[in-house]
Formats: structure tokens, sequence, C-alpha cells
């Protein structure tokens, strides 16, 4: 069976089984998957044989060549034969204009929205929600064309019973319905159905949160969850941290501290989502890992010291993204501790690193609000 | 069996917009355009609707063809 230790890792439990457990299993899976884009992808050799890496004798994660998120925008990196591509990812334009780009043949796609979901299910429960989306009609609705931004909605979705919109687009604007989501509010408030709110982060904090605690309006939301990804770095700016988002939240929609969700993902590694938890960390899957670098030296650092984020995954067979180093600064805070009861690593994402471009469907659709 | 696929044929020719007919085992998102992200749900709703039960997102996970869904169904109904 091809991928067959891949496989095996994906039969676990989502936060597997803690740190002894799940390292003998992940590294096995990662030689897997490091050898087949050794053997199938000439630029990712060419990279492991100029650091001297061979991945039939790889030791620990850590040893393995990792590609700073720069490389995808290069060129368009693929393991399996052209054919079989049957979507090329690309990631929402940066401040440089140039994208990274990834080519998806179906079984990493199918394998990607699995492992999306049921990290996602995890955290949220395996249950219908009926969502209120801060964003506009065309982002859930079907279409052939989908913008990254709608393809971060849509994979969502799978849990949705129903969903409302509430914003407009007035030109090149984008609009709050500020009625209509009152309105959505008032009738969700009353009828006690399992509600979302999903928006991103600058959306909903700017134009959502902010407004609302001005006005003096808040609701009552015991069970309602509220989702947000995105940049922060426009939230950084006016001083907004993570602990004020969510404490505002719950000041406006009466939900618990605990059931507002910080999604992070990147696009170079689609399907791997990182949901703070109920104890406000962010948690690996049985399927990855993380590691901090320093940003000089690029030894990996121990839990405390901030660094680079590099994330490790075997699920993507179809491009070399199986080891990655973002330009997200972050650090470890521990293993097999977290209060929320889940093992494993858990991190934090500081932010993004000095220089680095402004990227994410939030920051970029942060600017086309009015 | 045989009235369980008739009847998901049903939902999927109403979801999907497309004639019955190109519905068969082998139906799945790899071979049918129209089957996306937001058909999918619509499928699952309007799979619950039509049995009359509750289709969970951890069940629907699997529901990667149109074969899988008749068998789960079979599984599930009785």
């Amino acid at each position: 069976m091809p991928f067959e230790k891949l496989q095996d890792l994906l039969q676990e439990p989502v936060h597997g089984r803690g740190r002894a457990d799940k390292a003998p299993k992940l590294l096995a899976a990662m030689a897997e998957v490091a050898i087949f884009h050794y053997e199938h992808c000439a630029p990712y050799r060419t990279m492991c044989d100029k650091r001297g890496f061979a991945p039939r004798d790889l030791a620990s994660l850590e040893d393995l060549p990792y590609l700073p998120t720069s490389f995808f925008k290069h060129t368009l990196l693929r393991s399996v034969p052209e054919e079989e591509v049957f979507r090329e990812i690309t990631s929402s334009a940066t401040t440089s204009g140039q994208p990274s780009r990834m080519a998806l043949d179906r079984e990493t796609s199918r394998r990607q929205s699995k492992c999306f979901n049921k990290v996602l299910i995890d955290r949220i429960g395996s249950k219908r929600f009926n969502f209120i989306v801060l964003d506009e009609p065309s982002t859930v609705g079907r279409s052939q064309v989908v913008s990254a931004r709608a393809s971060t909605i849509r994979s969502l979705l799978f849990c949705a019973r129903q969903v409302d919109t509430c914003v407009t687009q007035e030109g090149a604007s984008l609009v709050l319905d500020q009625e209509k989501l009152d309105g959505l509010l008032q009738v969700a408030q009353g009828s006690g159905d399992d509600l979302m709110i999903f928006g991103f982060t600058f959306i909903l904090y700017a134009h959502v949160v902010e407004p609302l605690l001005k006005a003096g309006k808040s609701y009552r939301l015991p069970g309602a969850k509220v989702l947000h990804i995105g940049g922060w770095k426009k939230l950084e700016a006016q001083k907004v941290t993570p602990e004020k988002l969510v404490e505002d939240c719950c000041r406006v929609f009466g939900v618990r501290p605990e059931d507002v969700v910080d999604l992070y993902g990147f696009t170079e590694q689609g399907g791997m989502l990182y949901p703070t938890c109920q104890a406000g960390r962010r948690h690996v899957p049985a399927w990855g890992e993380v590691i901090v670098r320093d940003p000089l030296t690029l030894e990996a650092l121990p839990a405390g010291r901030e660094g680079l984020l590099e994330f490790i995954t075997p699920i993507q067979t179809s491009y070399p993204g199986h080891a990655v180093l973002t330009e997200d600064v972050g650090l470890l805070l521990g293993e097999d501790d977290c209060p929320c009861g889940r093992p494993g690593r858990t991190f934090k994402v500081v932010g993004r690193a000095p220089n680095s471009e402004v990227r994410g469907c939030g920051d970029i659709m942060a600017d086309k609000f009015a | 069996m045989a009235d369980i696929k008739q009847q998901v044929k049903e939902v999927f020719a109403k979801v999907m917009e497309v004639d019955p007919s190109l519905i068969n085992d082998q139906t799945s998102p790899d071979n049918l355009e129209q089957w996306d992200s937001v058909a999918h749900v619509q499928l699952v709703l309007g799979l619950e609707e039509k049995f009359n039960i509750t289709i969970s997102p951890e069940e629907s996970i699997d529901f990667e063809s149109f074969k899988n869904i008749v068998d789960w169904l079979a599984k599930n109904l009785t």
C-alpha cells in the first residue's frame, strides 16, 4: 500500500497519545514521504543533496531539511506527474505580489480536507451550526472560481446547517450590513440553535465587536462559538491583543471565553489547522509537529524562547510541503502539560517576523473594508 | 438497498442539478464537477431530510463517493 506509515498515522486519535507514542510513528511517516519527494521532485532532491541530507538516514525531525515559504514563490513544486495535478493552490496576494504556489493531486486534497475536518471537530464538537459569516454572499455560493478567502470559509462549512452572510460589496469596498447582523443575532438569541460566528480577525474586531461595544450593544449567546482566522498585524497596530479580543467578544456576544477560537494555518501546508484550545494554547495533531528555530542560527529552540515557527507534516504527498519554515514568530509553551488535557506540544504565535510581508486573507481583506 | 440507492440518486440529482442517469457507484467529487464543498453540505442536509435522520459532521467525513453514502445509509437506516 502506498504511504503505509502515513495511513497508519492518520488512524491515530487527533491529538495522539502523548510524546513518547507519537514521535516514532511521525518520524517513520516523515521518512516515508521525504524519500518519496526526494525520488519524485528534482528541486527537492537538489536541495537535500546540497545540504548533505539522505532521507533514508532520517534520525530526528529536527534534521529534516525545511523549505522556507519563499521557496514556494519561485517554482511550482510537485512530486506527481503533471497530469495528476488537478488544482494549483495559490496563497492570497502578498505585499510583494508574489504568491506561493502548490500542486495538488486529488489524494492530497482529500487527505487535507479530512485532517482539517478532524481537527476542527475535535475543537468545536461534531454538530451542525447555523453560521453567520462576516463576509459577502459570493464567498459561500456555488461558483467555479473560488478565491483564497472564499476557500477558507468554504472549508469550514462541512459543519454548517444554515449559512447567512452580512457583508455587501459596494464597488471595490466591502460594507457590513449592521441591520442584517443585528437581526441574525436577535433571532439566534431567541432560538437556542447552535450558532457559529465566523470572520477574519480584523473584520470581526474592528468592524463588528468594537463598533457594537461603542454603541453599548450586546447579546446573550452562551452556547455560540466565535471562530476567526487571519493576520494580527493590523490589530497589533491598534494595540488589540488576543486576550482583549476574547474579552470583548464575550462582552458583546455573551459567549464563554473558551468558545472564542482563533484559527491558525498557512497555505503552504493546506489541511493543517491549529485552533486555540480551551486554555488558549495551540496544539499540533498526531500527524504533525512544530519546531521553533532561532532566527539567526536556525537551531531548534527549547520551550519559552521565541523564534521562527517550522511545521512538519506528511499529509501532502503531491508536493514537498512536509517541512516548512514560516516567517511567523512564536514559541513552544510546553509538552503533554496543557490544562485542556490534549497531549503533545503546545505553542503560541506571536506575530510576523520583522520585514516579512503582510499576508493572509484577513490582513489583505482588511484593506478592502469601508 | 435498491430503494436507498434510488432515493440517494434523487437527492444527488436535485442538489447537483444533474440528470440522475449520470450518477452511479463511481460518482465522486473527482468526476462530478458540481460536487464541491458547498454542494456537499447541501447534499448531507438533503439526505437528512429525505431519510429523516441526523448525520453528524464526523459521520460525513467519509462520504467520498455515491457508493460510500449508499453503504453508510444502508448500514445506519436499520
